[in-house]
């Protein structure tokens, strides 16, 4: 083998090495196993991590080695913010005229044993009539899903029987 | 001071001659040429003011409704508004804008918010409040923009500033009560500040879009008022035929929408905590709610309160018929709401002796207005409510008495008071609502303190199970119905009023009251302070003081108009030959009509999470069955099998304690037998962990250690697999990968559908193929009479035809489903009524623990079997 051969062998290796690395990298990680990730920052004194509360420790163990024995399961993406405004538009359709969708806090959610960034937001959406409503929803911070919404709004509509209803269809009845 | 102020409407008008006029108005054009404020208006001839300093910060508030300002017939068209103002200019803030400040004193202890707390703005487009004017007053021109928000923070600041004196009420009473009391009015309130929309996830972030409420006095809504937590906002619409009518003019309403602000306060008074004298505040990150979508009980509980605080700000001894809204709901769509029986507007039968009292369940769907009509309301419904409450704050004012001083023993009536005990009499109601409201609202889970302080005592909980999953608790598992709410505020009178402030008003008495309203729902006050995982730990183990606590029980010869029902007397109606037209559950699966359901949901704030890679309303056909791809609503129609009125009727959907988890790679299960639908044969499990209800609420999704928790919550639907000749139930997750669907994780329901490479670790396989959507998975059914369904009761009655959204439970069906695909949907039902829903026998008619609601036990179990529709 020449030198020449050699050097391409170990330059197709090294190619080759790089194509399975960068591909395995944009791989998605299966469903419920998790995804490699840089350590997080710790700090023992504010009990958070990379910078954000975390929120559902169990209160019997100490909550330090909990803070480090705790695997968060996704990363933070600001894909999160699009995701969310997409799933909104699925349910409201063409009534939704305009989505302002405002973070007020970041933090670590530990639930159902699952650690996950999330965020918190307040939703605001304005309908054709310019009509606007607002709530507040916990997002995963990777992919924007829904996990909790919450503070909707109380109507008091001037009559009563103006609540939006659903009609029985005839058939049931032979209506 | 030096003042011109010669606007002095009609009476003023007519005192003038012609000529006086004459010889005035040009004295008025001189002076209101050199005075930076004018009034005009109709019946305001002119109006100038020089402000030597004692007109700061004040303007003319008009204080009543126009209808009792001009009389039954005036407006709502074109009101003006300049016609009904007071004489006096009042305060209105001293801030030089329109904001408000918020303080509370606690036991003489002033605490001022740092910033404003109240805004009063025109609508959402503004976000500046108007500075007062350059003569440093806020009279502006009636019927002005300006003139309505000077109004409106006028009336919200009075609310709530009266609000706090309440509260401090509340709080000082609460605190001062023996150390044995258990309190829910935490003592660290003025430190977490609480007392106003102040909750935050850590200190220095805010939860809320802004942390003071803002009033739009004129906002975009049309024919609508509302109160929203998430800004906290106000908002007071109008109605486009007629102009110049606004919900703002009627303070009536003012008080109502805040009303329902100083609820949401009250639900989340313990949701900031604190654990020591150094220790910091921590806030739990939700918020508690009363009331959901469309109608159910702590909606109409909501309502009832906020109708109450009108009352308790407008009450007018002179005015014993007056209603709510008499000029916003009454002159415009003929709809305001009474107080009291003692009105002439409700129907012959209804009258403040016992029989006659405006009781549940008979009057849920009673309008006044128009009895012959029924109407699933939370507004009508919660008119119950605010009876109550009144009925209640009349019977305090008549026997409750004070010491007329310190040293000489004397009493006297509360009722010869100046405001014929109003003031004390409502303190006394607003503190029982306090404290009930921030026992039910509690997400940290404890319900009490140590003292002075939250205590940390590591997973005890004393009410909504636990802290992780307190919101499902509140909203959906065990939520506040009139059975919940009147056991605690039951439990709270019998404490403060009847044990310390008005021993006159004892504990018979205030059964007898409530059972006049058909409240006493419940054997016990559940008052001996269990956990809600073990009756052996209890109050008194983490706050000595507590032990020993005694479980009071209600007297039973009270009990004449509350009457209870067994839950085995519930069932799916079915079609037979005595009714041959009875439909066990109702379809809707018309895409337009589920489309404006799901922009309805969305716009009232309720977010249904969409599968939209595998499930959406273009595949529905409505052929009123499901039908793979399809989005769908679910009416499951009960029958009341008893002799009784059932109602409250809950029925849930959500994730259960209902199966066996046998292996935990894949979380894959066999449903417990609960009943004999499901048999061992068919793959049912009657052992292992069906024998006892999960002490925690975990769902069945894969955790840190990529297991799947053998002692988690199942889905309400799993699927029939079919094996040779046989076949069983089994998890959907099970049937996805064994019937030759071979679907992976992403064409599943509940997958992220943000993009395939996105990972979901709350995703659960085991709804892959159908689901009720998160947020839609319970309906509520206000009564259903004897021997009928709640078709029957109420739809056929109203002949309306029509469901409301509470009654809608919304499931999702994945395109990929084999049709033939049988399944099965266990359901839980219970309902405000019920004998034997709440209590344990087996424990002396103790109510069960939280963790026992994990289970069947306190429910009856509705299957819900339907096959996939070609």
């Amino acid at each position: 083998m020449t030198r020449k051969t050699k050097l391409l062998i170990f330059n197709l290796i090294i190619v080759i090495g790089m194509i399975i690395y960068f591909r395995y990298k944009a791989q998605s990680p299966v469903s419920g196993t998790l995804p490699a990730r840089n350590l997080p920052r710790i700090d023992p004194q504010t009990l958070t991590i990379d910078g954000k509360k975390v929120l559902g420790l169990p209160p019997a163990k100490d909550a330090v080695t909990q803070l480090k024995d705790l695997k968060i399961a996704n990363k933070v993406s600001p894909q999160w913010k699009p995701n969310l405004e997409k799933s909104l538009k699925a349910q409201g359709g063409e009534s939704v005229k305009e989505i302002n969708i405002r973070k007020v806090d970041s933090f670590v959610w530990n639930h159902d044993g699952v650690a996950l960034f999330v965020e918190s937001v307040v939703v605001t959406l304005k309908n054709q009539k310019n009509e606007e409503t607002s709530f507040k929803a916990l997002v995963d911070a990777q992919n924007g899903k829904i996990l909790k919404n919450w503070d909707q709004p109380i109507y008091d509509p001037l009559h009563p029987k103006d609540n939006f209803k659903v009609k029985i269809d005839p058939r049931y009845h032979n209506e | 001071m030096k003042m011109v102020r010669q606007w002095m409407i009609k009476p003023f008008r007519n005192r003038l001659t012609k000529g006086g006029l004459l010889l005035i108005l040009p004295l008025l054009g001189i002076l209101s040429a050199c005075n930076p404020t004018e009034i005009t208006g109709k019946g305001v001839r002119g109006n100038v003011v020089t402000n030597d300093g004692s007109f700061d910060n004040k303007a003319y508030i008009y204080p009543d409704s126009p209808y009792y300002a001009g009389g039954p017939s005036y407006g709502p068209a074109n009101a003006n508004m300049g016609d009904f103002l007071d004489a006096k200019a009042k305060v209105v803030t001293n801030n030089t804008n329109l904001t408000g400040n918020c303080s509370m004193s606690f036991f003489g202890l002033n605490i001022t918010l740092q910033n404003a707390c109240i805004y009063s703005l025109r609508d959402s487009t503004a976000s500046i409040p108007t500075p007062r004017n350059p003569d440093r007053t806020f009279i502006f021109s009636p019927n002005s923009p300006e003139f309505y928000q000077t109004n409106a923070l006028y009336h919200i600041a009075k609310g709530t500033e009266r609000f706090f004196n309440y509260l401090t009420f509340a709080y000082e009473q609460v605190q001062i009560s023996p150390s044995f009391y258990p309190k829910s009015i935490p003592a660290y309130l003025r430190s977490t500040e609480m007392f106003w929309f102040k909750s935050m996830a850590s200190p220095d972030k805010k939860l809320f879009k802004t942390d003071y409420l803002t009033s739009y006095a004129q906002c975009e809504l049309d024919r609508n008022a509302s109160f929203s937590p998430a800004g906290p906002t106000l908002c007071f619409g109008g109605i486009t035929e007629l102009p110049g009518f606004f919900f703002i003019q009627d303070p009536d309403i003012v008080y109502h929408e805040l009303g329902h602000a100083l609820v949401s306060v009250m639900m989340n008074l313990r949701n900031g905590s604190k654990s020591g004298s150094f220790a910091a505040n921590e806030f739990h990150p939700l918020r508690s709610n009363l009331g959901s979508y469309g109608y159910d009980e702590a909606g109409s509980i909501n309502e009832g309160i906020a109708d109450y605080y009108s009352y308790v700000m407008t009450f007018d001894v002179t005015k014993p018929e007056r209603r709510i809204g008499e000029f916003a709901l009454g002159r415009t769509v003929a709809q305001a709401r009474a107080y009291s029986e003692e009105h002439p507007m409700h129907i012959p039968g209804v009258d403040e002796t016992s029989t006659g009292r405006l009781s549940y369940p008979q009057y849920v769907l009673y309008d006044p207005n128009d009895p012959d009509s029924l109407t699933e309301d939370v507004h009508y419904s919660g008119q119950i409510m605010t009876h109550y409450l009144v009925a209640l704050t009349k019977t305090l004012k008549s026997q409750c008495r004070i010491s007329d001083d310190a040293y000489s023993g004397n009493q006297r009536r509360i009722s010869d008071e100046a405001d014929g005990g109003h003031q004390l009499a409502t303190s006394y109601v607003m503190l029982t609502l306090a404290e009930t409201l921030s026992e039910l609202g509690d997400l940290n889970a404890k319900g009490i303190d140590s003292g002075s302080f939250s205590y940390t005592t590591p997973n005890v909980y004393f009410n909504n199970l636990d802290k992780d999953n307190s919101y499902m608790w509140t909203q959906v598992v065990n939520q506040v119905t009139y059975r919940r709410f009147s056991q605690v505020f039951g439990k709270n009178i019998y404490k403060f009023i009847s044990g310390r402030l008005c021993t006159d008003f004892d504990k018979n008495e205030s059964e007898k009251l409530m059972d006049d309203y058909g409240f006493l729902l419940f054997r016990t006050y559940n008052d001996n302070g269990n956990s809600t995982t073990s009756r052996a730990v209890t109050f008194g183990s983490i706050n000595g003081s507590l032990a020993g606590q005694p479980l009071t029980t209600v007297a039973e010869d009270n009990r004449r108009k509350s009457v209870l029902v067994s839950k085995q007397l519930i069932e799916l109606a079915t079609r037979t030959d005595a009714n041959p037209t009875r439909v066990g559950f109702y379809i809707i699966d018309n895409a337009s009509d589920m489309k404006s359901l799901l922009e309805e949901l969305l716009f009232k704030g309720f977010t249904v999470p969409l599968s939209t890679n595998v499930s959406s309303t273009v595949y529905n056909n409505n052929n009123i069955k499901v039908s793979p791809g399809e989005v769908v609503a679910i009416i499951p129609n009960l029958l009341n099998n008893s002799n009784s009125v059932m109602a409250g009727v809950q029925l849930i959907a959500n994730d259960w304690d209902h199966v066996d988890v046998t292996d935990e790679a894949t979380g894959n299960f066999k449903p417990c037998v609960i009943d004999s639908a499901t048999t061992v044969d068919q793959g049912g499990e009657s052992g292992r962990t069906c024998t006892s209800s999960h002490k925690s609420y975990k769902r069945l999704l894969k955790n840190s250690l990529n297991k799947f928790p053998t002692d988690a919550v199942a889905p309400a639907c799993f699927v029939q697999l079919e094996e040779g000749n046989s076949s069983r139930w089994v998890s959907q997750n099970e049937f996805r990968k064994k019937q030759g669907l071979s679907l992976m994780d992403k064409d599943c329901l509940g997958f992220s559908t943000t993009g395939n490479s996105d990972p979901d670790f709350t995703f659960n396989p085991h709804e892959c193929l159908v689901r009720f959507l998160p947020g839609a998975s319970d309906a509520f059914f206000s009564k259903i009479d004897p021997q009928k369904t709640y078709h029957d009761t109420v739809i056929k009655e109203s002949k309306d035809s029509f469901f409301n959204t509470g009654n809608l439970m919304i499931m999702e069906v994945n395109k990929w489903i084999p049709p033939g695909t049988k399944f099965r949907c266990r359901m839980r039902a219970r309902f405000s009524n019920c004998s034997d829903c709440y209590t344990d026998a087996a424990n002396g008619n103790d109510d069960y623990m939280d963790h026992e609601l994990n289970g069947a036990k306190p429910f009856k179990v509705i299957n819900f079997d339907f096959d996939i529709n070609d």
